[in-house]
């Protein structure tokens, strides 16, 4: 009962969180889709001069198709997250590098931020809830982002399987800028945020769901240097030492 | 020098990591005369920049890497190309942008949606080739 209590808190924090990430997402998709209908547009009108002069107008056709795919990609993983079911019952076995890879599509055409990924395909199934580790992705992603700005950096994404203790974790590293100490001990308290407009509430709800997963959530951070979280899924009960990650 | 090189009204370099404005530009400044070149990123297009010594640059405010303002700095050092001016744009000209982009060396400041018309005016009035 109790159980059931504590479950129901997290999928309203969830549910909360979810909202927040969506705007977020919204925010940074709007920007991108606008730069890829300026795109489309532009094609077209140098189509209408190409015509005029009696030129080759297949390249820009095939940009024009190419962007609009592209288009049509962000916004269908777009409207998954947010149509995904929040409140899934059981935990279903789940590629982890498919969901990186889903939550990697939404973020990565930030154009001043190179994505760079190292996907362990060794790492088989695991048991959990698709949409929930999503958002903890995004989340961390869309820390990352913010922490990074306006200036050029680079987001570092890797999965690995880990052999002992059994499982794999995902580490996502930033070249933002950074934390310090005080705000590292806090992380993940709930309200806890530094953020002029946040809730605090981000990494908190991360750090509960990898507890709903028997998880772990890591953070390292430097000021002026970035951060790197790591999550980390055990296919058995075992606390490990941060220090098993290879950051 | 050859009957084309003279004809050749400047020397144009694009430095953008998406390929819509370069080829939009490459295009439509060919047909009035122009060689226009591109890079795919700020430290490809110094590279192309020295070597090319071109009249106008236009660099994308937003890159992976090196981002514009940066590029445009780096560029200004170099003394081979203290005749080049140097034009930064992105899909919207936010005041605080262009302020930054005229203390990084930037002459002008277009976006991507400006008339091409408006464009050619701006270069064809910092190179003195009215037509």
């Amino acid at each position: 009962m109790e159980n059931k209590k504590e479950q129901l808190s997290l999928n309203k924090k969830v549910i909360l969180q979810k909202l927040i990430t969506l705007g977020e997402l919204a925010a940074s998709i709007s920007h991108e889709l606008k730069n890829l209908l300026i795109s489309i547009t532009g094609y077209c009108d140098l189509i209408e001069e190409k015509l005029k002069d009696g030129a080759d107008i297949t390249q820009e056709i095939q940009n024009i198709k190419k962007t609009s795919l592209m288009s049509q990609k962000l916004f269908m993983e777009f409207l998954q997250f947010a149509r995904g079911k929040d409140d899934e019952a059981e935990k279903k076995p789940q590629n982890i590098n498919e969901i990186v890879e889903e939550a990697l599509f939404m973020v990565k055409n930030i154009k001043h931020i190179t994505f760079e990924k190292e996907l362990d395909a060794k790492i088989s199934p695991f048991p959990m809830h698709r949409q929930k580790i999503k958002q903890v992705l995004l989340n961390i992603l869309l820390n990352g982002v913010q922490a990074i700005g306006d200036k050029a950096g680079k987001i570092q994404i890797k999965t690995k399987l880990l052999e002992f203790p059994f499982g794999f974790y995902v580490s996502i590293a930033d070249s933002g800028c950074g934390m310090d100490k005080e705000t590292l001990k806090n992380i993940f308290q709930p309200f806890f945020t530094t953020k002029e407009k946040g809730t605090g509430l981000g990494l908190s709800v991360c750090y509960e769901i990898m507890s709903e997963h028997n998880g772990y959530i890591y953070v390292e951070s430097e000021k002026g240097k970035g951060t790197t979280f790591s999550i980390v899924f055990l296919y058995s009960r075992f606390k490990p030492h941060k220090d098993i990650i290879d950051l | 020098m050859s009957e084309e090189e003279k004809q050749i009204k400047g020397k144009i370099l694009v430095i953008d990591d998406h390929p819509f404005f370069p080829s939009t530009l490459k295009y439509k400044f060919e047909k009035h005369g122009y060689e226009v070149f591109s890079a795919k990123d700020g430290a490809n297009g110094i590279i192309i920049a020295k070597k090319v010594i071109p009249d106008v640059i236009f660099i994308d405010y937003i890159m992976p890497g090196m981002d514009g303002i940066e590029t445009c700095k780096k560029l200004k050092q170099q003394k081979e190309l203290e005749k080049t001016y140097l034009l930064l744009y992105t899909s919207e000209a936010y005041p605080k942008i262009v302020a930054e982009a005229v203390k990084a060396g930037a002459v002008d400041f277009v976006t991507k949606t400006t008339p091409f018309e408006t464009i050619l005016k701006k270069v064809e009035n910092l190179l003195g080739n009215k037509q």
